[in-house]
């Protein structure tokens, strides 16, 4: 039946099928079973993530670096500790306000340089004269007009939603403030780009969570398979 | 009524009187010796001390004419001064000094030759200048300028002038004060010190002689005054002085007079305030003994409405007492005819006063009475009498005025100063607020308790809807993978999309040895989707002879990996034999994953840098293509963000090229950095679908497995998510029409 497994994992795949078997039985609402299987799966994952961590940075942090390099993160080790007590927990101010300050110039400088100026200028070349007189003169007059279509579909998108998150309104005395009408007409407009956006990301979470699913009952079909041999 | 004071007064003086006149303005006082000499002579003491203390000059001038009874005196009261504190004498000469300064004026420098004229009876003088006065009708005229208070005064003093001249010339001897001394300077004796200051210092008449001349109802009046008041007949044997011993202080010339001062008089509060002062005045002149007591007195009784009312009646009545008989002025006789009103009090006194030697029994309020009657009024009762007998007078006992007396009582038995005021706390609710109250208690007592955790309860129609779609879809899904039959064919290759392509292209560029960087950055929840992705990619990157450098910002990604590697690709030798390095978990997320690509040997210390396929890695440049495997569209944007510039130093020709496998959840915000110019991701596998895709070109391999069942799948969600949009539409129009109907 389960031949050439060895018991570890013989073991690991009956875990697996029960431990599969309790979370879809969250078909039928929240029960015990379903709730022992996600505490199951916390506390494996968080003992995992530590177990990965002692291994993978806090040992070769210690043993790994020179005694100067060592004394420096053991200082900052200590520092951050410190913070897990109150009294001391201002001691450990300097270590926190290194790691949030890396990490927030970090985020900021990749997210302007990464991510914000090239897809402006990505958005801005759709609209590129050089491009658009090139397949013109190729006599690719679809190709310009597709071009054409997708930039001012990306404007368009993005200004309207943009536009919907604007709520700024002029008050009046006596009346409940309202944005100006261009405003509102670009907000409907950007209500439409907002939801085919969420439905794209709805239909990629289901996509994924098929495939996770389609994965489990095909597990369940090999255990299943192997367990009961002239199925 | 008045007097004319630019008349000569000299006239009028007697002539024992003149000898006291000042010879300059400046109040030298400097006799000649002529007249000194009468004047001491006919001095009484007092008068002799009182020159002594202000005029020290003349004294030594005068003591060789002065007799022998008066230089007893005077030597007795010098003995007694030195006795004397100083404080107290200052008092006695201040005094003193004003009734002489008040003399002083009368004689004016002017006048002095005048005064050397034979003296007559002064009040024949008087006489005469106000029949002169009337005749030229000027007596009002004259005086215009001047008040009728200080015309009064005025005229007093001119009577107290007249009178001490009238008395320094006689002798202290009780014969020569009862022969020599007119009788209206008798009575002046009795007069109240209050309402004469002037002549207080007038003590030496005697009370004989004035109850002599006095009538008996009178002296009746004045005794009851007395008893009542505490007047200076009364205060005085109080403090251990006769009357007589007055007098005798002027004659007795050996022993100074020693007064004994009784403590029963004392018992009042306010006369022991001034208890020490009267020890001192023993040693004082009896005249001034007399004078003080009588203030001090005075000064104790101003609270007593009633006694101070009899007081001043019977001091009104000791004035008009002075002006009867004959020894009265004719002017004043004619002054007290324009009043009858004191002659009609005067002949109803003797019907009313004795009534006031009789105590007024106390009234007894009847038992029923006493039982309602206020607490004050018991509490009142009790205080006269605990001090029955004694001049009880309302004391404060709290609040900032403590311990004073005659303090209007500001509403005493309202206001209690220093009491705590009980405050009620609570509010004087109507029945509709306390309800109100309730009301809102109960809310808040609501609010702050905890509320059980409520069962979830599902409509039935929701709860079925939920069955059903979940029976169908696990039981669809199950019964593809179940049979598999390869029901859908995988996607044309000229179908496939531009950046699965693209990706597919790049891992075709990988030549044999190059150095490959994946990162697993899924996690297991969503393995099985991205492990269909990059199934066949992974396996056309073995196939190329790539070597892999494993890497994941995920604790869970190491593990991911290697087991990824070991059931799907664990065909390829160089997998199975564990070539490929594992370079672990990469510490703190974006910035950890920069340090990584700043310095792939600093940032992970602990690998064997120096053997394959680490050996020739000293930054991201050194690989020939870096792909991430990941579900999470942040994680992706920080190795477009913080890994891919690293990767793009020498120029877009000698770019290294990042591929991404990414989740289908992950694509939508993955895929415009597929669109950007250059590309930041140059490849890009997303979902079950783009593996399908990518093993269109490669070849089958796990997203085949997963291909029918995945989209059977999604045409099953289409269906439902199409019938049950159908159905809630017919249900809204339903319930459209049933609201029209009715």
């Amino acid at each position: 039946m389960f031949a050439g497994m060895n018991s570890v994992d013989l073991a690991g795949m009956l875990v697996s099928f029960i431990l599969t078997v309790f979370v879809l039985l969250y078909v039928f609402d929240d029960n015990p079973l379903f709730r022992m299987a996600i505490y199951i799966f916390i506390g494996v994952a968080a003992g995992y993530a530590s177990a990965v961590a002692l291994k993978d940075v806090i040992l070769p942090r210690l043993f790994g670096l020179e005694t100067q390099q060592q004394l420096l993160v053991v200082l900052w080790v200590v520092l951050l500790l410190m913070k897990l007590f109150p009294k001391t927990a201002k001691i450990g101010n300097p270590a926190a306000g290194l790691l949030v300050g890396v990490g927030a110039a970090v985020a900021v400088g990749g997210a302007v340089q990464g991510t914000l100026l090239p897809q402006i200028t990505a958005s801005s070349d759709f609209f590129a004269p050089g491009d658009m007189n090139l397949a013109m003169q190729a006599g690719q007059y679809g190709s310009v007009l597709e071009y054409f279509m997708r930039g001012l579909v990306v404007l368009v998108g993005t200004v309207a939603t943009l536009a919907h998150f604007h709520f700024g309104a002029k008050p009046a005395p006596n009346q409940i403030p309202n944005r100006k009408p261009f405003i509102e007409v670009l907000s409907k407009i950007g209500q439409v780009f907002i939801a085919v956006t969420f439905g794209v990301i709805f239909a990629g979470i289901y996509s994924a969570a098929l495939s996770a699913l389609i994965e489990r009952l095909l597990f369940l079909i090999t255990v299943i398979q192997r367990m009961i041999p002239g199925l | 009524m008045g007097f004319d004071p630019n008349d000569d007064p000299e006239n009028d003086l007697p002539e024992w009187l003149r000898g006291v006149q000042p010879e300059d303005e400046n109040g030298g006082f400097e006799p000649d010796d002529s007249i000194s000499s009468d004047s001491e002579e006919g001095l009484p003491n007092w008068m002799q001390k009182d020159e002594q203390g202000s005029f020290q000059g003349p004294e030594t001038e005068d003591e060789e004419d002065t007799p022998e009874w008066l230089a007893n005196i005077r030597n007795e009261e010098n003995s007694r001064k030195d006795q004397e504190p100083p404080d107290f004498s200052e008092q006695d000469d201040d005094d003193n000094l004003a009734w002489l300064e008040s003399l002083s004026e009368q004689s004016e420098p002017d006048e002095e030759p005048e005064r050397e004229e034979e003296p007559g009876d002064f009040l024949e003088k008087v006489q005469e200048l106000k029949a002169r006065d009337q005749a030229e009708g000027s007596w009002g005229d004259e005086e215009e300028g001047q008040p009728d208070g200080e015309l009064a005064e005025e005229e007093d003093d001119e009577i107290t002038a007249a009178w001490k001249r009238e008395s320094g010339t006689l002798s202290l001897s009780e014969e020569d004060d009862e022969d020599e001394l007119p009788d209206w300077v008798t009575g002046l004796t009795s007069l109240d010190p209050a309402e004469l200051p002037a002549r207080r210092d007038t003590a030496s008449g005697d009370p004989q002689q004035e109850d002599e001349e006095i009538p008996e109802w009178l002296t009746d009046i004045r005794q009851k005054t007395s008893e009542d008041t505490k007047q200076p007949e009364e205060v005085l044997p109080a403090f251990g002085i006769e009357p007589d011993e007055l007098y005798e202080a002027g004659s007795e010339d050996d022993e100074p007079v020693q007064f004994e001062v009784d403590e029963e008089p004392l018992e009042d509060e306010q006369v022991d305030a001034f208890s020490e002062e009267t020890e001192i005045t023993g040693s004082l002149p009896s005249w001034l003994e007399n004078l003080q007591t009588n203030a001090l007195v005075e000064s104790t009784e101003d609270a007593e409405e009633e006694r101070l009312n009899t007081a001043a009646y019977v001091e009104d009545e000791d004035v008009s007492a002075l002006f009867e008989g004959d020894d009265l002025p004719d002017w004043l006789d004619e002054v007290e005819e324009e009043e009858p009103e004191e002659e009609e009090i005067e002949e109803e006194l003797p019907e009313q006063v004795p009534a006031l030697d009789e105590e007024i029994p106390k009234g007894e309020l009847p038992g029923w009475l006493q039982e309602i009657r206020p607490v004050e009024a018991v509490t009142s009762t009790v205080d006269e009498a605990e001090g029955e007998g004694e001049e009880e007078r309302e004391q404060e006992t709290v609040g900032p005025l403590s311990g004073l007396r005659d303090v209007l009582p500001a509403e005493p038995h309202i206001i209690h100063f220093g009491s705590k005021p009980k405050l009620s706390t609570g509010f004087e609710l109507t029945g509709a607020q306390k309800q109100y109250a309730e009301l809102l208690k109960s809310q808040v007592k609501r609010e702050s308790a905890s509320i059980p955790a409520e069962r979830r309860s599902v409509a039935n129609p929701q709860l079925v809807f939920r069955w059903i779609i979940a029976i169908l879809l696990l039981t669809i899904t199950f019964s593809v993978l179940w049979w598999d039959r390869n029901i859908l064919p995988l996607p044309g290759q000229d179908a496939i999309p531009a950046e699965t392509f693209a990706a597919h292209e790049l891992v075709n560029q990988v030549q044999p040895g190059e150095r490959v960087l994946v990162g697993f950055e899924y996690q297991p929840g969503l393995a099985a989707e991205l492990e269909a992705a990059s199934a066949s990619l992974l396996d056309d990157l073995l196939g190329s002879g790539a070597e892999l450098v494993l890497v994941s910002t995920q604790p869970v990604g190491p593990g991911l990996a290697e087991s990824f590697l070991g059931s799907q690709l664990s065909g390829w030798p160089y997998i199975s034999e564990r070539r490929y390095a594992n370079l672990g978990y990469v510490s703190g997320g974006a910035a950890g994953l920069l340090n990584f690509a700043l310095d792939p040997r600093k940032a992970k210390p602990d690998m064997s840098w120096s053997l394959s396929p680490l050996d020739t890695i000293n930054n991201m440049m050194d690989f020939a293509m870096v792909l991430v495997i990941t579900d999470d569209p942040d994680v992706a944007r920080s190795w477009v963000e913080q890994v891919q510039p690293l990767m793009d130093v020498g120029g877009s020709d000698q770019a290294v090229p990042l591929v991404m496998v990414v989740s289908a959840q992950a694509e939508p915000l993955v895929y415009p950095y597929y669109y950007t110019t250059p590309r930041q991701v140059s490849g890009l596998v997303s979902g079950v679908s783009g593996g399908a895709f990518y093993e269109s070109y490669h070849g089958e391999s796990l997203a085949r497995r997963y291909w029918d069942a995945y989209n059977i799948g999604l045409v099953l969600a289409v269906f439902v998510i199409a019938g049950g949009s159908i159905i809630n539409l017919t249900r809204t129009s339903l319930n459209r029409t049933g609201k029209g109907r009715s």
